[in-house]
């Protein structure tokens, strides 16, 4: 028996469509099994909480009396500096944007990166005004060659995310062997393997719940920053061709999606600025993408827990900056990382994640709360993700 | 008498409970439930040690050395 989502949304707009979590269905497929499950639940929803590098802002500015081009000037939101190379008004700042007197990681010191790209754009979702100052040189159309302003929301037509590189369908368990403290994308890794850092919900990730890509693709809806936006494209760095064990989830960083969604409709409560030691500023950001549950292969997806996904253990004192020594030392099931700590050769090693599962489940239950209500639609993607397997026997 | 580990202060709006901090704690005076995933912070066991403060990426412990 399968389902089609057409079908599935019928429920949703009569209120009537059955929905778990994805940590929830492990148990609703334990006790029921799943050709029940299949027949009887219509919706897993997924949700994470981390940060999500290569993330950004197009920002298009309203013009003044006498206008002004910004496209191939210079412009900054306090003090960051956002991309004009694009247009007259319109603007891309990046979460990892700095402001040029940022000492960064000056005198071997490292940076406290506390206010970049990221921190601008949660400002603005407060509905706070930031200082625009833009130099242009100024054409018969647009003449005006100076502007500094205080803008919010407000004073922009329109102001959207466009993330390049969001929800890694599994990431690197970060340790440092060398014998000095790192500073990293992953955190502070302290030297001898003195601790690691990792960075993914596990079972309640989006695509570890659709390991093939057979209902997440191009023109997906999705939950974002507390707005409903789309999958645009596959991410940078979508690799398909992952190894992967045999539930189909990779044991490598695999497959990306690029995000959109309308800032204005964005809350702080599911989007923040943070600011890693070291390494520099990026967003965090809540996302939940709901599965359709069609046939009985994406309820074997669905229940996957913590014990059956796997990352690995990657070196980042010496073989990721450098290319030196062993690529990996190891891996570890998502259920050991969340134990609290894990064993390297002779050593337990104490983890800490960067993505929150505790705000992870929030944005699933969240999203569960929408579809149950009526107010989050399922959406047919418009095209595949490379590499996705749209046969159902394939995806078993 | 003050206990030093007064100090230091957890932002409950700013922190997400990621668990980033925890394992640069070396008293587990910040700890995690690992049901709940609710983090929590015990003045008393901390010796102001002030790493949480440079791991924390939601700058969600603020303090400074008495």
């Amino acid at each position: 028996m399968s389902k089609t989502i057409s079908e599935i949304n019928e429920k949703v707009r009569s209120g009537k469509a059955v929905v778990f979590t994805a940590e929830e269905i492990i148990d609703v497929v334990r006790k029921k099994g799943v050709p029940k499950t299949a027949r009887e639940v219509d919706v897993v929803t997924t949700g994470t909480f981390s940060p999500m590098c290569s993330s950004g802002a197009f920002l298009n500015i309203k013009q003044t009396k006498e206008k002004m081009k910004f496209g191939g000037g210079i412009v900054t939101l306090n003090g960051v500096p956002a991309y004009a190379g694009i247009a007259a008004a319109d603007i891309y700042l990046g979460a990892a944007a700095m402001p040029e007197e940022d000492p960064g990681n000056a005198n071997g010191k490292p940076g406290k990166f506390r206010y970049g790209g990221a921190h601008v754009i949660q400002e603005l979702v407060a509905g706070k005004k930031v200082t625009l100052k833009a130099l242009g040189y100024g054409t018969d159309c647009y003449p005006k060659k100076h502007r500094k302003q205080e803008i919010g929301l407000e004073e922009m037509n329109d102001a959207f995310l466009f993330n390049p590189r969001n929800c890694h369908q599994n990431y690197n368990v970060a340790v440092n062997i060398s014998n000095k403290p790192v500073y990293t994308y992953l955190g502070k890794l302290k030297p001898n393997i003195g601790n690691a850092g990792y960075c993914s919900a596990g079972q309640l990730s989006p695509l570890f719940n659709d390991p093939h890509y057979r209902t997440i693709g191009i023109g997906t809806r999705v939950f974002i920053g507390g707005a409903q936006g789309y999958v645009a494209w596959p991410g940078t760095q979508h690799n398909p061709a992952a190894s992967r064990l045999e539930n189909g989830t990779p044991r490598t960083p695999a497959g990306t999606l690029a995000l959109v969604g309308d800032i204005r409709r964005m809350s702080t409560e599911w989007l923040r600025a943070v600011s890693f030691t070291g390494y520099g500023a990026t967003l965090s950001l809540a996302v939940g993408i709901p599965i359709p549950i069609l046939d009985e292969a994406v309820v074997q997806s669905v229940s996957v827990t913590d014990a059956e996904i796997k990352a690995p253990i990657v070196d980042y004192g010496c073989f990721y900056p450098r290319g030196e020594g062993n690529a990996t030392l190891g891996e570890a099931t998502y259920a050991q990382l969340k134990s609290g700590s894990i064993r390297i050769g002779e050593k337990d090693v104490p983890t800490g994640s960067f993505s929150s599962y505790l705000l992870a489940r929030k944005v699933a239950g969240h999203l569960k709360g929408l579809i149950e209500h009526g107010d989050f639609l399922l959406s047919e993607a418009q095209a595949s993700l490379p590499g996705a397997v749209e046969d159902k026997e394939a995806a078993a | 008498m003050k206990n030093i580990g007064e100090e230091i202060r957890r932002l409950e709006d700013r922190c997400t409970s990621c668990t980033a901090c925890i394992p640069h704690c070396p008293t587990r005076a910040l700890d995690v439930d690992r049901k709940s995933w609710q983090v929590s912070f015990d003045a008393k066991k901390c010796v102001v040690c002030l790493s949480c403060l440079e791991v924390c990426i939601y700058k969600a412990m603020l303090g400074s050395f008495p």
